[in-house]
């Protein structure tokens, strides 16, 4: 097999994608705190804000890492079941059918 | 050229392996697996006048393999949906019972993925098909493989519920062990 893996290659773009999702709420978020208050109240909100965001952002981080190792494992047992059937002998049916086909095309 | 007889019987019999693992995967039953194999050579054979030379013979292989089992499909839905239903209930009860990723689950999860999905992961996933002959083996759009990868990958996770850091590492089967050996060498 040519290692390419359904598993891993496109997990790594959505992972990229789910990071940029949640950059980008961010960011949209902090304006959303301009209020008609004092700097006082503005670092209040910068500092929690990030706060009650980080929490999310790292059981998101936790999820990637368990869907890595875990979506690797998966791809190893996809593949596990496709190599094992390909390693087995053709089935003689097979063999007969490719024969017969053979004769009939020598026939005509 | 023709390439008829003697030629064309060895690559298609080098084929066979591979040919068997696809529809294996795709249908989840040897036997039905070996007569969509057995339906695909015979087409193949007796269409080969549309099969363009110096193209893919593998990927026309899979096309016809692939489009002769989801008309079967379509033929049958009724009744594979019923069978579905069946396994999903079975599943519900099963994985949460055992710390680990066992290969009948994995089986039994596979063989629940609706069958575009599963398709588009084995391909892949497995037969190592680049998203572009996948997606023209298949007859869509490279993205609609991507998104269907995607959804089959996200929903093996799901159903196979291995969503905690708890079921990895040194997991419950250790800890069985453990307990067992503990138990088994208690001195008299």
């Amino acid at each position: 097999m040519n290692g390419k893996n359904g598993f891993t290659g496109p997990s790594g773009a959505g992972e990229a994608q789910m990071k940029g999702e949640s950059g980008g709420g961010r960011r949209v978020r902090q304006p959303a705190g301009k209020r008609p208050g004092g700097c006082a109240e503005a670092d209040v909100e910068m500092e929690t804000r990030p706060d009650m965001q980080r929490a999310p952002r790292h059981d998101s981080q936790a999820t990637g890492m368990i869907d890595r190792s875990l979506q690797a494992q998966l791809g190893r047992q996809l593949r596990a079941i496709f190599e094992g059937i390909e390693e087995e002998p053709v089935p003689e049916r097979f063999v007969k059918l490719l024969e017969a086909l053979e004769a009939r095309e020598k026939q005509r | 050229m023709n390439i008829h007889s003697g030629p064309l019987k060895q690559a298609l019999l080098g084929l066979i392996p591979n040919l068997r693992a696809f529809a294996v995967s795709l249908c989840g039953d040897v036997e039905r697996a070996d007569d969509l194999v057995q339906e695909t050579l015979l087409k193949a054979w007796n269409h080969l006048e549309s099969f363009q030379e110096g193209t893919n013979l593998r990927a026309w292989l899979f096309t016809i393999l692939r489009n002769t089992y989801f008309s079967d499909c379509r033929r049958r839905r009724r009744e594979v949906e019923d069978r579905e239903g069946k396994k999903a209930a079975e599943l519900a009860i099963h994985p949460g019972q055992q710390g680990h990723l066992d290969m009948q689950d994995f089986r039994r999860a596979l063989n629940l993925l609706p069958p575009d999905q599963r398709e588009a992961l084995v391909l892949v996933g497995a037969a190592g098909f680049s998203y572009e002959e996948a997606a023209s083996v298949s007859g869509c759009a490279v993205g609609t493989i991507k998104s269907r990868v995607n959804r089959a990958r996200t929903k093996l996770t799901e159903m196979l519920g291995v969503n905690t850091p708890r079921e990895f590492g040194p997991d419950s089967s250790t800890e069985a062990i453990v307990a067992r050996t503990a138990g088994g060498t208690r001195l008299p």
